[in-house]
């Protein structure tokens, strides 16, 4: 197992955390004495009663077979507007419904639009229009830095990839800061 | 880990079928303390953490003759290792029918009782604020800032780009930091 360099790591936390930088990186935690010589052992018991009873396959894993291509451009695209803060990336270019309704659970529970903006919005079929549902009014209340870490989190708790939530499908709605 | 056979060599020699019990337990003594280490900063209990990993060197164990070497092997044992913790994190929640945040609460108080925690209160303050991050975003964390791993071993592990790990490692140093600064 090859490390990343030290050096790499520590300017990585002390650009982005430099109180975290601080604190000591010594194994706050501890085990009982010989723990490690007696694990061993246990492991090792544990297979030789395990021989004699019957196999059950490691659970099958989703395989998540993405076209290379699309998920190196994808990503790409994604990490770039994280960092580099692109002012023109369309992010939601080719956005799935899911992805829409996402967005609005996020202006919802930011309190920068109502639900019965929402209502609103669909009452008036502005849901069928690109141009209606990402109106500026809304998504310029809201900054790129503050979305994005919503976003991220979101996908992190439920274990989404960026390729999932932005799959293409029939719908395509583009999301333009400079519209 | 230099005193170890290389992994290639080690995989190798199970599947050869020559006494693949000798050749196992060269894998458990390379791995089982790093393995160990991963695991526990998830579950943060011992008792946890040691079921956990006999789970995990069991699976191995059972798995490894069908193992492909289109990873690398300890890549292949720290995702084994990680999908276990989630799993038992998850029948957990389903047991006590309690909701994500309240399990995470859980483990923080337990830093507080914990016999075996022995870190200083800036330390504990740390584990804390890792405990706050979605769990994804925390062994994100973890791989990268404590086993100092590399972000395509990292991809290896979680199945996610080393784009987004990225991303979800810079996010998760922020909070850290926030937590630190303001809690």
């Amino acid at each position: 197992m090859k490390k990343e360099n030290d050096d790499i790591i520590k300017k990585e936390i002390k650009e982005n955390a430099p109180e975290l930088s601080k604190v000591s990186k010594q194994n706050p935690f501890e085990v009982p004495e010989n723990y490690f010589q007696e694990l061993n052992k246990n492991i090792k018991d544990n297979i030789t009663s395990e021989k004699s009873s019957k196999i059950i396959p490691l659970r099958t894993r989703k395989i998540l077979a993405y076209a290379a291509s699309i998920a190196i451009i994808i990503t790409l695209g994604f990490y770039s507007f994280i960092m580099l803060q692109k002012d023109d990336t369309n992010i939601f270019a080719d956005a799935n419904d899911e992805l829409i309704e996402f967005y609005f659970t996020y202006l919802i529970e930011n309190d920068e639009i109502s639900y019965f903006d929402i209502v609103d919005l669909e009452e008036n079929d502005y849901f069928e229009s690109s141009e209606y549902l990402f109106k500026n009014e809304y998504i310029d209340k809201i900054s790129d830095d503050a979305f994005m870490e919503y976003l991220i989190d979101y996908m992190d708790t439920y274990y989404y990839s960026f390729e999932e939530i932005s799959a293409t499908n029939s719908n395509h709605y583009v999301f333009n800061n400079n519209n | 880990m230099n005193k170890y056979p290389d992994d290639k060599v080690l995989v190798d020699m199970f599947k050869s079928g020559e006494n693949p019990e000798k050749t196992f337990n060269i894998i458990i003594d390379k791995y089982q303390e790093s393995i160990y280490w991963h695991v526990r900063r998830i579950l943060i209990d011992h008792e946890d953490a040691n079921d956990t990993v006999q789970n995990v060197f069991i699976k191995v164990w059972k798995n490894l003759n069908s193992f492909r070497g289109e990873s690398k092997l300890y890549t292949w044992l720290y995702r084994i290792a990680t999908n276990e913790a989630i799993s038992f994190l998850k029948n957990k929640r389903k047991r006590f029918l309690v909701p994500f945040a309240d399990v995470e609460n859980e483990l923080s108080n337990k830093l507080e009782t914990d016999n075996f925690f022995k870190g200083d209160e800036i330390q504990k303050k740390l584990q804390k604020a890792i405990l706050t991050l979605p769990e994804k975003q925390r062994i994100v964390f973890n791989l990268r800032y404590f086993d100092e791993m590399k972000y395509e071993d990292i991809s290896q592990i979680m199945n996610t780009s080393t784009g987004a790990l990225k991303a979800s490692y810079h996010i998760a140093a922020k909070k850290v930091e926030d937590f630190l600064k303001n809690d």
